[in-house]
């Protein structure tokens, strides 16, 4: 049986933890991941040069975490506008995600508890949810 | 290799079983070991039931109120147990066990610890009357645990903003 994955990425360690821990623990079955980072809404985006900059800098975030994925078959990225935790549920909803990984945090700079992000999508997510502790994680492989 | 270790924790409640059916479903196929848990909560024990002992000159007396509820929170996690072994049809090793403790989260994370566990798989909103809305023993794992924690709605809070799924996790197994 095929499983669906949806990898939402920020970039940070955490999100590329759970990038890694996918590969290592679930590629044993046919896997789709789909990569996705939510781009929020910036005044500056009105200007044209500042929302190129930020999608290529979404473009990176997504090769990075792609790059720590490392060698699943069916790979697709896919960079959003929005409020991330809406699009990351909305997204999962829509193409019939079976499970959504996570990081534990973002890129908050508060020690020890589960991101905001994480967190909203914890909350309200339909679908199947996992959140990867990035140090630990380390430790045990 | 070595079967990775998924502890299943379960109250009964509709979010655990889909736990369960969502774990048979996807996970069958890497030949995990499951650990069902259930845990009796003894605090909530305790507050329901006040005075079920004295000590009198030294002796602990127990009332027969307390074995009866005693009894009753037993069978209970049993059957718990037995419901989330009947979702899961394609696991070949399976193992049970009831534990106790004042913070179910504690009691499931200390059995994790203690079985080298790989996951924790939860249902959200689970049985406690005050946590309902924010599934708080998933959110107590989700936010302590040093494996990752995989939780499984029953029965989703919806984001104004996200239209209803047409098939839900649970739904499809």
């Amino acid at each position: 049986m095929s499983l669906a994955v949806l990898l939402p990425t920020d970039g940070s360690a955490s999100a590329l933890s759970a990038a890694t821990w996918v590969s290592r623990h679930l590629a044993g079955e046919p896997l789709t991941v789909t990569l996705l980072h939510v781009m929020t809404p910036q005044l500056e985006y009105s200007s044209q040069d500042a929302f190129v900059a930020a999608r290529r800098q979404s473009e990176q975030i997504l090769e990075a975490t792609e790059r720590a994925l490392g060698c699943c078959p069916s790979v697709e990225t896919l960079s959003v506008i929005g409020v991330p935790h809406e699009e990351i549920v909305r997204y999962a909803i829509d193409h019939d995600i079976d499970l959504i990984v996570m990081g534990r945090r973002g890129t908050s700079p508060i020690e020890h508890w589960i991101g905001s992000v994480a967190f909203a999508v914890f909350q309200r997510s339909p679908v199947p949810v996992t959140i990867v502790e990035p140090e630990r994680q380390a430790d045990k492989a | 290799m070595q079967r990775p270790i998924i502890v299943l924790a379960t109250d009964g409640s509709p979010g655990a079983l889909a736990a369960a059916a969502w774990v048979d479903q996807h996970l069958a196929s890497q030949h995990p070991l499951v650990r069902i848990v259930s845990v009796i909560g003894v605090s909530s024990f305790d507050a329901e039931y006040p005075l079920h002992g004295l000590v009198i000159d030294g002796t602990w007396l127990e009332s027969e109120t307390l074995r009866e509820a005693w009894r009753r929170a037993e069978n209970r996690a049993e059957d718990a147990i037995q419901r989330t072994l009947g979702q899961l049809r394609h696991c070949e090793a399976v193992e049970t066990a009831r534990l106790e403790g004042a913070s179910p989260a504690k009691a499931i994370l200390d059995d994790a610890k203690r079985h080298h566990a790989d996951m924790i798989v939860v249902g959200r909103r689970g049985h406690s009357r005050l946590g309902t809305l924010l599934g708080s023993v998933s959110f107590a794992i989700v936010h302590a645990s040093p494996i990752p924690v995989t939780v499984v709605a029953s029965y989703p809070l919806w984001d104004s903003s996200v239209e209803p799924p047409q098939t839900v996790s649970h739904e499809k197994g």
